[in-house]
C-alpha cells in the first residue's frame, strides 16, 4: 500500500480504457486482409469495426460515422492510403485521429512516406499479430487520455472564465468609479490584471460622506485560485463590516480578526485603506504591509508613505501603520500592488522597485490629465511582461 | 530557491538561496519537518544569499514560525539584504521574529 509514500508520491490510478466502445476503420483492398485485422481488433476487445475497399471509400465513410481509429493499407486502387491519410489530416476535426499504416517492403520500405502523408505508426506486412494487437491497443489508448485530458482542459478553462468574470465584477466597474470619484470632486482611474485566470488582488470605493471618499486596495498572498477565493471570502466580510463611521485604523483591525480566524496559517493580506476628506483637504490612511503609495504635490514632488504592518490574517494582535496627511487641490495618489515594483525592469535586469517607480509616477502625474495610461504606457516600456503577480494600479487626482 | 539546513550545537542553521517564492511551498515543507524534529533550541535562517521573497514567502516563515513555536524553537532571521529586508521590514516581521543583519 502507499500509507508510507507523501501523498504527491502516490501512484496515480490508471482508468482502464474503454476499448470495446471504441470503433475501428479498416481501409484495404484485400478482403482477407480486411477479415484478419477484423480478427485482431475482435481479440483486442473491439466491438465496431467498419470495413472499406479503397481510400474513397473510407473517406466518406469516415464523414458518415466517427472513429477512434484508422488501419488502412497503403497499397489501394483509387485512392491509396497515402493519398487517402493526407486527404484525412486536412480536415481539422480529424487532426488528432490516429491512422496505422500497414506497409509492405515494396510499397514503402521504411514507413517514410507514410510518416510524411501523417500517418501516426506503421505496421509491416505480413502482419504479426502480436505487434498489431499491442500497436493498436497503444494508439486507442492514447487517443483516450488525449481525450479525457483536452475535456478536462476545456471544463477547467470554461470554469475558470466564468470565476474570473465572477471576480472583475467584485471590482468597480469604470463608469461607477469615474462617477462616484467625480461626486466628491475628485479624478480616479483603476488598472486590475491578473497574472493567471484568478487572482489575489482586490480593491474597491466606499462613499462615506458628501466629502469622503475610502479607497481600499488589497493584496492576498499567492495567486490563482486559492489567492482568488481569498478575495471573495474579504469582500463578503466588507459587506458585513462596513468602514462607514469607523477611522481607518479602527476599520482595518475590526477586519483583521476574521480574516485571522478565517485563514489558514501562512495566507494573509496586504491592505492599504485611506479616506479622502475633501473639506478637511486630509487623506487619512490605514495599512497592513502594503506597498508604499505615491503622494505627489501640484509640483511634482513624491512622497512614498509609509504603509508598512503586520499583514491582515496572521495575529490577533494587528500592528498597522496609521497616519494622516494633507491632501489638497493638485495633490494625488498613487496606490498598487507590489507586481508594479517588482516587476523587472528590462534595461538592469534588476526589479524597477519604489525608486525605479518614482519617475514614472511623475511623468505620469505631470503630463496632464489621464495619468493612467500615461502611467501604464511608461511601466510598459520598461518592464518585462509577462508579469509573475497580478497587477492593481489606482490612480487618483484632485484638480 | 535552494536551502541548505546544518545542525548546529543549539538546533539548526538553514540557508536559503535565490528567489522564494510560491513555486518553493514543497521545497520548503522539508525545512519545515527538520523543525518540526527540534526541541527547544534555536533555528537560524541565513538569507545572506536570499535575493528576493514574495508573499508566498513570508508565509512560508509564518508557517515555519506556527510550527516552531509549539517546539520552543526560536527562529532568527540574519543577513537579509536590500530587497529581502525592505520587504521584513515593511511587513513588520521584527514583531514575530528575531531579525539580525
Amino acid at each position: 500500500m502507499s500509507a508510507g509514500l507523501p501523498p504527491d508520491a502516490r501512484p496515480e490510478t490508471v482508468e482502464n480504457v474503454p476499448l470495446a466502445d471504441c470503433r475501428v476503420l479498416v481501409v484495404d483492398d484485400s478482403r482477407f486482409s480486411r477479415a484478419m485485422l477484423r480478427r485482431l481488433l475482435e481479440w483486442v476487445g473491439i466491438r465496431t469495426v467498419l470495413e472499406a475497399g479503397d481510400g474513397e471509400q473510407g473517406l466518406a465513410l469516415l464523414g458518415e460515422t466517427n472513429a477512434d481509429l484508422v488501419i488502412a493499407d497503403v497499397d489501394m486502387p483509387r485512392m491509396d492510403g497515402l493519398e487517402f491519410c493526407r486527404r484525412i489530416r486536412e480536415v481539422p476535426a480529424w487532426s488528432g485521429l490516429p491512422v496505422l499504416m500497414q506497409i509492405s517492403a515494396a510499397s514503402d520500405p521504411a514507413g517514410m512516406r507514410s510518416f510524411e502523408a501523417g500517418a501516426n505508426d506503421i505496421i509491416s506486412k505480413p502482419l504479426n499479430a502480436g505487434e498489431c494487437m499491442a500497436r493498436i491497443r497503444l494508439h486507442l489508448e492514447k487517443q483516450f487520455y488525449v481525450r479525457r485530458l483536452s475535456q478536462f482542459h476545456r471544463r477547467l478553462a470554461s470554469d475558470l472564465r466564468l470565476a474570473r468574470g465572477m471576480q472583475m465584477s467584485l471590482i468597480p466597474d469604470a463608469a461607477a468609479q469615474q462617477a462616484l470619484a467625480a461626486r466628491h470632486g475628485l479624478a480616479l482611474s483603476g488598472h486590475f490584471e491578473s497574472s493567471e485566470e484568478l487572482g489575489g488582488d482586490f480593491w474597491t470605493l466606499f462613499d462615506l460622506s458628501p466629502h469622503q471618499l475610502g479607497v481600499l486596495i488589497a493584496d492576498f498572498s499567492g495567486h490563482g485560485v486559492s489567492a482568488a477565493i481569498n478575495t471573495f471570502r474579504f469582500h463578503t466580510l466588507i459587506e458585513r463590516m462596513p468602514p462607514q463611521g469607523h477611522e481607518p485604523g479602527v476599520w482595518l483591525a475590526q477586519l483583521n480578526q476574521p480574516l485571522k480566524d478565517l485563514l489558514p496559517i501562512g495566507q494573509f493580506a496586504t491592505c492599504f485603506y485611506g479616506v479622502i476628506d475633501t473639506a478637511a483637504n486630509t487623506l487619512s490612511y490605514a495599512a497592513a504591509g502594503a506597498p508604499s503609495p505615491l503622494l505627489l504635490d501640484s509640483d511634482g514632488r513624491v512622497t512614498p508613505l509609509d504603509a508598512s504592518g503586520l499583514m491582515l490574517g496572521i495575529s490577533s494582535a494587528p500592528l498597522l501603520t496609521v497616519d494622516q496627511l494633507p491632501f489638497g487641490p493638485g495633490a494625488s495618489l498613487l496606490l498598487y500592488s507590489d507586481a508594479l515594483t517588482e516587476a523587472i525592469d528590462q534595461r538592469s535586469g534588476g526589479m524597477i522597485g519604489e525608486e525605479g517607480l518614482m519617475p514614472l509616477a511623475i511623468h505620469a502625474f505631470t503630463g496632464g490629465a489621464e495619468p493612467l495610461p500615461r502611467l501604464l504606457a511608461a511601466f510598459d516600456g520598461v518592464a518585462r511582461r509577462p508579469l509573475s503577480d497580478d497587477l492593481t494600479i489606482i490612480c487618483i487626482h484632485r484638480p | 530557491m535552494d536551502y541548505a539546513v546544518q545542525s548546529t550545537d543549539q538546533g539548526l542553521n538553514i540557508s536559503l538561496t535565490g528567489r522564494m517564492t510560491l513555486i518553493d511551498h514543497d521545497k520548503f515543507r522539508a525545512v519545515v519537518d527538520s523543525i518540526e524534529r527540534l526541541n527547544g533550541g534555536i533555528c537560524i535562517f541565513d538569507l545572506r544569499g536570499l535575493e528576493f521573497i514574495d508573499s508566498s514567502g513570508l508565509g512560508m516563515f509564518l508557517i515555519a514560525r506556527d510550527v516552531a513555536q509549539p517546539k520552543g524553537v526560536d527562529i532568527q532571521l540574519l543577513g537579509a539584504q536590500d530587497a529581502v529586508r525592505r520587504i521584513l521590514q515593511i511587513a513588520k516581521f521584527h514583531t514575530l521574529f528575531k531579525i539580525a543583519p
